[in-house]
């Protein structure tokens, strides 16, 4: 069996966090969550991750600031928004910050699993093997 | 040859005024539409992140053979969120039925207001290590709506403490003035820039962060209290707490 793919979550509603991050777990991904934004940085920073979700309000660092952050380190590695704001500014300003795909809130599981699995036959193993 | 520099004077004054006045319409029109663009954005984004965890967790349900342990869990994550969207509509609703409502009103101890607000957050300064110090009068009478007051100054109690550190001392004093009582909630948090100080009472509006979030809320709370001082023909102001904080003062009509 393959290894599972390795996600960071960076999400502030705990409740919502929590769902995701187990939905993703039984559909063999593995997920490390933390709730702000300066955690996520750090934690990115320490650990090799295939892929992001980030949702944009988040405290201390918000998810734009923090996907250019990633962006500066790794130009690769596939940045998704979760975001309950869906102004077209704000959707632009994801995609100038970096990000490679924005997810409006409130979205189904479906819509999630399906993004994801795009990025698992393209980008992630693109970003993967740019890493070996 | 006079009447015509007159004319051309005037017509040159008209054209200015006019001129002034659209350039005016246009930036009053502009500021509306922008205030009306904050409302949606707040309005969107505090509605559709409860919809988004209730969503995403019934379809975790429907998804995954989960143990009836989870499923009990993901039912209560489905139950608080519908709460919260519950309280958002309650708070809106809230204000509008303050608008609209004559009840009696009675008279009114403030010392016995503020203990009431205080013990409705009793659980959160127990979990916050926050204390709270009261210095009023017994005797100080104002007359009016027993729960609206509470509820007003609750909110007010509630963002002293949100917006101040863990452990924080918030002070509240009562001093009657000749015809009002004013009283003043200070707090230590990170204040509010002058430039906010009456933008805060209105409806939705939040101090910009720009996209962080670190204090979760709805932008209604000040609204509410305004909406009560005022019905109690009072005031309510904000101002800095020395060396840092905010101190947010309700004056009120005494009852004599």
């Amino acid at each position: 069996m393959n290894e599972p793919i390795h996600l960071l979550l960076v999400e502030d509603e705990l409740s919502l966090a929590k769902v995701i991050k187990e939905s993703l777990e039984q559909r063999h991904y593995s997920v490390v969550h933390v709730e702000d934004g300066l955690k996520g940085y750090s934690r990115f920073a320490s650990e090799k991750f295939s892929l992001c979700i980030i949702d944009v309000m988040l405290p201390y660092v918000d998810g734009f600031a923090l996907a250019r952050q990633i962006r500066l380190a790794d130009p690769e590695i596939p940045i998704l928004f979760l975001t309950a704001r869906t102004g077209t500014s704000d959707v632009v300003e994801g995609y100038h910050s970096g990000g490679n795909d924005y997810l409006k809130k409130p979205f189904s599981l479906e819509e999630l699993f399906y993004v994801l699995e795009n990025y698992s036959n393209g980008a992630i193993q693109r970003h993967m093997q740019t890493k070996q | 040859m006079k009447w015509v520099i007159l004319s051309t004077l005037l017509l040159i004054g008209i054209t200015v005024f006019c001129f002034g006045y659209t350039a005016r319409t246009l930036l009053s029109q502009y500021k509306l539409a922008a205030l009306k663009d904050d409302f949606i954005h707040n309005m969107t984004h505090e509605l559709n992140t409860p919809i988004a965890s209730i969503r995403v967790t019934a379809d975790a349900l429907r998804t995954f053979d989960t143990s009836p342990e989870k499923q009990r869990e993901y039912l209560d994550i489905i139950g608080q969120q519908t709460e919260r969207l519950g309280s958002l509509t309650e708070q809106i609703l809230k204000i509008d039925r303050l608008a609209g409502s004559h009840e009696d009103e009675k008279i009114l101890a403030i010392k016995a207001l503020i203990e009431h607000a205080i013990e409705t957050l009793t659980v959160r300064i127990h979990t916050l290590r926050n204390s709270i110090r009261v210095s009023c009068r017994p005797d100080i009478h104002v007359r009016g709506d027993a729960d609206a007051l509470v509820n007003a100054f609750t909110n007010i109690l509630d963002n002293a403490m949100k917006y101040s550190p863990r452990g924080s001392k918030i002070d509240i004093a009562v001093t009657p003035d000749k015809h009002y009582a004013i009283i003043a909630f200070a707090d230590p948090g990170e204040g509010i820039p002058p430039e906010y100080r009456e933008k805060v009472f209105e409806k939705f509006f939040r101090v910009p962060k720009g996209k962080t979030h670190n204090v979760k809320g709805y932008g209604l709370g000040l609204s509410y209290v305004q909406q009560v001082v005022h019905r109690h023909r009072g005031l309510v102001s904000i101002a800095d707490n020395a060396p840092f904080g905010t101190v947010v003062s309700v004056k009120l009509p005494l009852h004599a």
